[in-house]
């Protein structure tokens, strides 16, 4: 009991010090790095970090920023193979494209996930979402000729491991 | 380098007035509605590059409210303007 | 050299730009336009936004700039989603080749 406690106060602390330090680094950024301007930006740090951890929800899965730094160049590359594609298809005198719609089942179950998912499905080569629900994601394909469903589902799988497995960090707060 | 990059943001300007056209042509609202986005995009790289050419770097915090408020039209087009219940809702006000 | 390099990435991102207008012009519905200009138009972006890092005078421009890139991909990814939603609600049938 005491040591769940202990872990729960350690959790709370380590969720304010990196939302501080989010917050405080986009304000040196818009500040242009002027360490003066911390007059004015001390409280406005303190009181968004106030803010966020208000309107916080517990239930939210953590992301691991390892595995987010290992995400960004894959989906660098992706996002600019998919604009060669659009170009070469745009630029074609027969405009290559055989577009439709497709179905996909998902199955990341909570919105953050999702929510990730959509937006990079609309990044990636071939695939815009166009509606997302509680258990499927209607998108529209370029091409219907593209395996879309592997796509998604590698796509998925790549998204499901960018957060901290659900059981690891609610082990202090139920 | 200050000509070739207030040209190159002219470049942009000249391909977002061609984009214009699609607003012209429709034919659905969407459609007009996507000049919003193409704008917010290149929007923000004519005022990059424009911050580059002419030396005001204070110009890239234009673009960056830019970036934050290109989305709100969108949203405000969707949730608002477009939606089949839309317009029934004001009416409803307005006999209220 | 810095210069150049950087030079030479913003120039790259223009033919990106085109080609989202190009398709914005071409392609034949709601849809497919999306896709032109959300994908074309962010990996330009991208492009220009790079050659202008390379140039920069302190990191904390380069962080600014990058900064702006991400909200662009953020808010043009979710406009894209937003509109193509709206469009499907509103029954706005997808072209495709057969009935072409």
């Amino acid at each position: 009991m005491i040591s769940g406690s202990r872990f729960y106060m350690s959790y709370h602390v380590a969720a304010l010090i990196w939302r501080f330090g989010i917050f405080s680094s986009l304000w040196l950024i818009f500040c242009g790095g002027k360490l003066d301007s911390l007059l004015v930006g001390l409280p406005v740090i303190s009181a968004a970090t106030w803010l966020h951890l208000c309107l916080a929800e517990d239930k939210a899965p953590r992301i691991r920023p390892l595995m987010l730094v290992r995400f960004m160049p894959f989906f660098g590359l992706r996002s600019l193979a998919s604009a060669v594609d659009v170009m070469m298809r745009v630029c074609h005198p027969r405009l290559l494209i055989n577009p439709g719609l497709i179905e996909y089942p998902l199955t990341i179950d909570h919105e953050s996930g999702r929510v990730l998912l959509a937006n990079c499905i609309t990044l990636l080569p071939g695939t815009i979402s166009a509606r997302l629900t509680q258990d499927v994601i209607i998108v529209h394909t370029l091409d219907k000729g593209l395996p879309v469903l592997a796509i998604i589902g590698d796509l998925e799988a790549r998204i499901s491991k960018l957060y901290a497995p659900r059981s690891a960090n609610m082990g202090g707060l139920s | 380098m200050t000509t070739l990059y207030v040209g190159l943001a002219l470049v942009l300007l000249f391909s977002v007035i061609v984009g214009l056209l699609r607003i012209m042509w429709g034919p659905t609202a969407a459609d007009r509605m996507m000049a919003a986005q193409l704008f917010g995009t290149c929007g923000v790289a004519i005022l990059l590059l424009l911050s580059k050419g002419l030396g005001q770097l204070i110009v890239e915090d234009v673009a960056l409210v830019f970036a934050l408020l290109s989305a709100l039209a969108t949203v405000a087009f969707v949730r608002r303007t477009w939606t089949k219940e839309g317009p029934r809702q004001t009416k409803r006000l307005d006999h209220d | 050299m810095i210069d150049i390099v950087g030079t030479f990435f913003v120039i790259l991102g223009i033919p990106f730009f085109l080609s989202g207008t190009i398709g914005l012009l071409r392609l034949p519905d709601i849809y497919t336009r999306l896709h032109a200009l959300t994908k074309a138009d962010n990996v330009g972006l991208g492009f220009i936004i790079l050659g202008l890092a390379i140039q920069a005078t302190s990191w904390f421009e380069v962080a600014k700039l990058f900064l702006i890139w991400f909200l662009v991909l953020l808010a043009s990814a979710t406009s894209c989603h937003l509109v193509a939603d709206a469009a499907l609600r509103h029954n706005i049938k997808p072209w495709t080749k057969e009935r072409a």
